[in-house]
């Protein structure tokens, strides 16, 4: 009984770290751009969440479709201000724009909102169906399903629309992208909106689960970083297996070993995978420069 | 060319720096009626909103200190240290260059302990108003002044609120107290946890479980829940900083953890962030700390006026009410401002120490209820700890007796189930 606790709370926080880090790995495949703003993203639309509900009492479920616009048009403006005079340019470059963009939008969330620790406490919040003993967080929960379901929307676009199938050749091979007539910027425009938009709807999601402040972003980044690399960069079947397996390996042996000792024993299994997949689970070897 | 315009930007610079410190006034020290007092606090960075009250409560004591000019008249200079290494840059920046002598700091253990080495090394006096680490002031330092209590006094605190008044409530002896604990892994954690069992020890109260984890890293708390509940404890002790007692007290709920007594340490369960987020569901939790407001009656009517200035005056400044951790470090602000730099006539370290180690103020004398009796490590004997517990979305001192605003409540706390 507590083995089957253990994996659905490791499965359901498996799927938050997945949909963290849905829009990394996309932005990532497409644009070879290690984001450093993708954990500030998430903490500005927990922000934003929080600020409907608090001041509009607007429902978690219904704000975030109000954040997801306004985090596409956020990323949008980030890629165009900043981020497409680093994309053609070796990854330090990429590296240092975003961590920079990323101290910037910290400082100016404890300016605008404090360095308070803000959290929605709705009836949803605490919210748990039970099972006999067992019992699932229903905010957890609706994550979780939140998860897959943008997983399967956003495969489905890159699969069937043509901007879709254009964002993937852009990934593929950017050269031959743009000898067919695919306009580059405009492609990583998209992309970067929508990764965005991704971790919009994991911030909208989540504020009823964590406190939010302005380093929140730094909290999630590093295991967000993790999931990508381990499921394969740029793979999104990769992002949501690498959440959950992290998920599980981590409530599970923080339960038997000591909630303390919990990364070093997903840190342990990371470097093993890598050490016999180096490309992650579902990566595919990529030329590195290929402009 | 690249290289040769940024060698001379970087010249010019130098030149420009040279300049502007030839110009600043020679040694601020020369001026007998003004002192100036260098304060480091973490106000940026994850550490900040507690940084930022600290900041604030000490202005207020520069300024109700300067308000009755005893002395000579105070003068801040604010840095942020949001880290241990910024900590040290900064102080040693105001020690070497702004000629200071004198710091007020910083809150954080890790902060505390590498800036004190700075002032020491430098001959300069760090006064710190909160931090609780005990090996601050056991290092065999001479200019590190504590006037608040070390993290050693949470656990005796803790057990002796549960012998004399939980034990009772609950018609238990204390070998039939289970006890768990849960607490962050890093010094605060550590050192509140280990004086916790050692005082449950002596006192007879078995720990049935300990469960460590590391704030920074944790997302989720449910295996750490699963491990307290298989235990069946009677009283849950947490050590906990913010995001992390705010997420365990939801998850606690979700996954209908009980316990009779749930009893905190400080950080999490004393920011008002906690009573915002839970309202009704904060209500019957119990915490140990040393950042306290007490019954005005255990006050001396002098202190009592100087508590409904403080209050004024730091809602006129800062547009909110002072927190806890505001008030703790403007009484420990105020007892230097107002008794230790007019009696020792300026900052000059040796007469800090002397003037400081004088001091005798019985209890009651300050703003949160201590007595002042610096011992020759720095640290305040007079020093204690109460136990405040959530009632009506308020954070009330409950015991010990002298110092209460309520009653205990809810002891024991009601079932998750039996709340609504």
């Amino acid at each position: 009984m507590i083995f089957l606790q253990l994996l659905i709370s490791g499965i359901l926080i498996g799927g938050v770290y997945a949909l963290i880090s849905l829009g990394l790995t996309l932005i990532f495949g497409v644009m070879r751009i290690v984001n450093f703003v993708h954990g500030d993203m998430l903490m500005v639309a927990m922000y934003l969440s929080y600020w409907l509900f608090t001041l509009y009492s607007v429902e978690l479920y219904t704000g975030l479709f109000l954040v997801i616009p306004v985090l596409a048009a956020l990323g949008a403006l980030i890629y165009w201000g900043v981020i497409r005079f680093a994309i053609r340019r070796s990854h330090e470059a990429s590296i240092l724009a975003t961590i920079g963009i990323s101290i910037v939008i910290q400082n100016a969330a404890l300016l605008l909102w404090s360095s308070d620790y803000r959290s929605v406490h709705n009836e949803w919040a605490t919210h748990s169906l039970q099972w006999g003993d067992l019992r699932i967080s229903a905010p957890l929960l609706i994550a979780f399903i939140g998860a897959l379901l943008v997983t399967g929307l956003v495969f489905a676009f890159l699969h069937y629309t043509y901007l879709g199938k254009a964002i993937r050749a852009a990934s593929m091979d950017r050269f031959a992208a743009i000898l067919m007539g695919v306009n580059p910027q405009r492609i990583f425009t998209v992309s970067f909106a929508i990764g965005t938009a991704l971790v919009g709807v994991a911030g909208a999601l989540l504020s009823s689960v964590y406190a939010v402040h302005p380093t929140l972003g730094t909290q999630f980044l590093l295991i967000s970083f993790v999931v990508v690399v381990l499921g394969g960069l740029g793979s999104l079947r990769g992002a949501i297996l690498g959440g959950l397996l992290i998920g599980v390996v981590e409530t599970v042996s923080a339960y038997f070993i000591g909630a303390s000792m919990k990364q070093l024993v997903y840190l342990l299994l990371f470097l093993v995978i890598l050490i016999v997949k180096p490309a992650g689970l579902f990566g595919k070897r990529i030329p590195e420069v290929n402009q | 060319m690249k290289r040769s315009k940024f060698v001379s930007i970087s010249l010019l610079l130098l030149i420009v720096s040279l300049f502007v410190n030839a110009c600043s006034p020679s040694d601020p020290r020369a001026d007998s009626h003004k002192v100036r007092v260098g304060v480091a606090f973490p106000t940026s960075g994850n550490l900040a909103k507690i940084g930022q009250s600290c900041a604030n409560g000490t202005q207020i004591a520069a300024d109700m200190a300067n308000a009755r000019g005893k002395g000579p008249k105070i003068e801040l200079a604010k840095v942020d240290v949001p880290t241990a290494v910024t900590g040290v840059h900064e102080v040693n920046r105001l020690i070497l260059k702004e000629k200071l002598q004198l710091i007020v700091g910083t809150y954080a253990s890790p902060i505390s302990l590498a800036a004190s080495g700075i002032t020491e090394r430098n001959h300069a006096v760090l006064w710190e108003v909160a931090a609780t680490d005990p090996r601050l002031t056991r290092r065999g330092l001479k200019y590190v002044f504590r006037p608040n209590p070390d993290a050693t006094m949470y656990g005796p605190a803790t057990i002796q609120f549960l012998e004399e008044v939980v034990a009772p409530e609950l018609g238990l002896k204390n070998g039939e107290m289970k006890m768990a604990l849960i607490h962050e892994d890093g010094d605060y954690g550590e050192g509140v946890a280990a004086s916790t069992k050692k005082a449950a020890k002596k006192a007879g109260i078995p720990i049935v479980e300990e469960v460590r984890y590391n704030a920074k890293a944790t997302n989720d708390m449910s295996s750490a829940i699963l491990r307290l509940k298989n235990a069946k404890p009677d009283i849950i002790n947490m050590v906990q900083y913010n995001t992390d007692a705010q997420l365990f007290w939801k998850q606690a709920e979700q996954m209908d953890l009980n316990a009779k007594v749930f009893i905190g340490n400080g950080a999490g369960q004393s920011s008002d962030n906690f009573g915002q987020t839970f309202g009704d569901a904060a209500n019957g939790v119990l915490d140990t700390s040393s950042a306290i407001s007490i019954n005005p009656r255990a006050l001396s009517p002098e202190m009592r006026k100087i508590e409904e200035e403080f209050q004024k005056r730091y809602k006129k400044k800062f547009g909110v009410e002072p927190d806890l951790i505001a008030r703790l470090a403007f009484s420990s602000a105020y007892i230097l401002f107002h008794d230790v730099i007019p009696k020792a006539g300026g900052t000059d370290p040796d007469q800090i120490r002397k003037a400081a180690l004088s001091l005798d103020k019985p209890i009651g004398s300050t703003l949160v209820g201590w007595g002042v009796k610096f011992d020759e490590s720095g640290q305040n004997t007079r020093a204690a700890m109460s136990v405040m517990q959530w009632q009506g979305g308020e954070l009330a001192v409950v015991y010990p007796e002298k110092f209460k605003k309520r009653e205990p409540a809810m002891i024991p706390l009601p079932k998750w189930s039996e709340r609504k």
